[in-house]
């Protein structure tokens, strides 16, 4: 039997999601000897000539990390959707935004602005921002168009397989390539995680009792002397009970308390409000105001909350007019 | 054209609820502007249900309970 | 400066073993040689925009997913 035809793609990602496919250590030899790698940017010279020129529905297996940022990302996993049988999103920037999607809060304009005018390392005295098109004395050249937001994969493709996380830890990603060989993937669409919330894994204990006078940021965090109480009940911003399990709350172990990489939980429409409804239980508050104090002391409450998962949140993004 | 909102209501089975129900009975009119979802307790209420009515075009929600 | 229909042109794309997107644009004269090459990174996320405003802690945890 011919082996399956594997491709790996990255749109707007940081190449953290390829590493932790090596990361795999000695399994990733299992892995290549058991696949044909027939595109994947950070490890193999292909083009996107070879992409074009594959028959449709070719690839097995396509696994794609990273959102939409520009029109060439668009054009290429669009492209790859066609000459892919399967198409699993890898990490959290192609399930749902990731952290290059917090730029979702402003407009393309004031980025480009800010980037190429203001940023204090830059001296483009002449003021011209990036072009989709530029003719230069030798002919034409073109530059993908930059969008206005950053588009979580299933915005814009089909997907039938999910692995959480930034990065997803290599045993997901074993996991999800092994059931792949095998042939027991589940029926799609389907998360290859863990069951339940972070809190299932975590092994701190919860005190029902403890309630919040005052949410503290990491930075005056001190590992407390017991290690054993939970990081919500000390008032840290943990977003562990609104987060799928399958990382073994590995941030956690570390004494820093889950910033939500692993994606909403099953069954979740909107993590962020979720998790406020989780934060205003645990707040000690008796009156609309005393909350009010108490929950605008937090710092960017946006970027705690919907750090991961901007695209496909109910909030979506900025105010639009 | 004057302005029509569009209003979501999540009432509380026990109080808020049972009061309109007898608002109908007495015969009592409200605008139709209002639409009314029965939830067994405010406290049922989930925030991602305020913002999913936002979201699908609600100009106000109402919750009564 | 020869004509534009002259010029024979190599593209490579993507540039492919490294961490990061780009695009390498080569143009050729009649005789093969090389006239000029344009080095294209096709890819921005805009960083510098929305890590302001951030605690500066949690730059640690934003930014090594640049």
């Amino acid at each position: 039997m011919a082996k399956p035809k594997v491709a790996v793609y990255w749109s707007a990602a940081c190449g953290g999601c390829d590493v932790k496919v090596l990361d795999t250590n000695e399994k990733i030899l299992d892995i290549a000897a058991a696949v044909d790698l027939l595109f994947w940017p950070i490890a193999l010279d292909f083009k996107y000539k070879d992409v074009e020129e594959m028959a449709d529905r070719e690839i097995d297996l396509c696994i794609i990390n990273g959102g939409i940022r520009n029109s060439e990302q668009e054009h290429i996993v669009k492209l790859l959707r066609r000459k892919s049988k399967v198409v699993a999103a890898l990490g959290a920037c192609a399930i749902s935004g990731g952290i290059p999607a917090l730029a979702n809060l402003y407009d393309a304009q004031s980025i480009l602005d800010y980037v190429y005018h203001k940023t204090t390392s830059i001296d483009n005295f002449q003021g011209p921002l990036p072009q989709p098109e530029y003719d230069a004395p030798e002919g034409r050249l073109t530059i993908p168009k930059f969008y206005d937001s950053v588009f979580a994969l299933d915005q814009m493709i089909d997907v039938q397989y999910y692995i959480p996380g930034c990065p997803p830890p290599p045993s997901l990603i074993v996991k999800a390539l092994t059931a792949f060989l095998q042939g027991t993937l589940p029926p799609p669409p389907a998360t290859v995680a863990g069951e339940g919330s972070v809190c299932d894994e975590c092994p701190r204990e919860r005190n029902r009792e403890a309630k919040v006078k005052k949410w503290k940021r990491i930075a005056q965090f001190t590992p407390p002397a017991d290690t054993k109480k939970c990081l919500l009940d000390e008032g840290f911003f943990c977003l562990g009970p609104a987060t799928q399990a399958g990382c073994e709350a590995l941030c956690i172990k570390a004494n820093i308390p889950c910033e939500g990489c692993m994606g909403k939980p099953q069954g979740v429409t909107d993590r962020g409000s979720k998790m406020l409804s989780y934060i205003a239980s645990l707040t000690d508050a008796s009156t609309e105001e005393e909350a009010k104090k108490i929950l605008n002391d937090v710092v960017d409450q946006a970027g705690l909350l919907y750090r991961f998962d901007l695209p496909k949140s109910l909030i979506g993004g900025r105010r639009k007019e | 054209m004057s302005f029509e909102p569009k209003l979501l209501g999540f009432l509380c089975n026990w109080c808020a609820y049972a009061g309109a129900d007898l608002a109908g009975v007495s015969r009592m009119k409200y605008p139709p502007n209002l639409r009314i979802i029965r939830i067994m307790c405010t406290g049922r209420l989930d925030p991602q249900m305020v913002l999913k009515a936002f979201a699908e075009g609600a100009d106000g929600v109402f919750i009564g309970g | 400066m020869k004509s534009v229909k002259s010029m024979q042109r190599i593209s490579i794309d993507p540039i492919t073993r490294l961490e990061g997107h780009g695009k390498i644009e080569i143009f050729l004269d009649e005789n093969g040689e090389v006239v000029n090459a344009y080095f294209q990174v096709p890819e921005l996320r805009g960083f510098e925009k929305f890590c302001q405003g951030r605690p500066v802690e949690e730059l640690a945890r934003i930014v090594p997913r640049i």
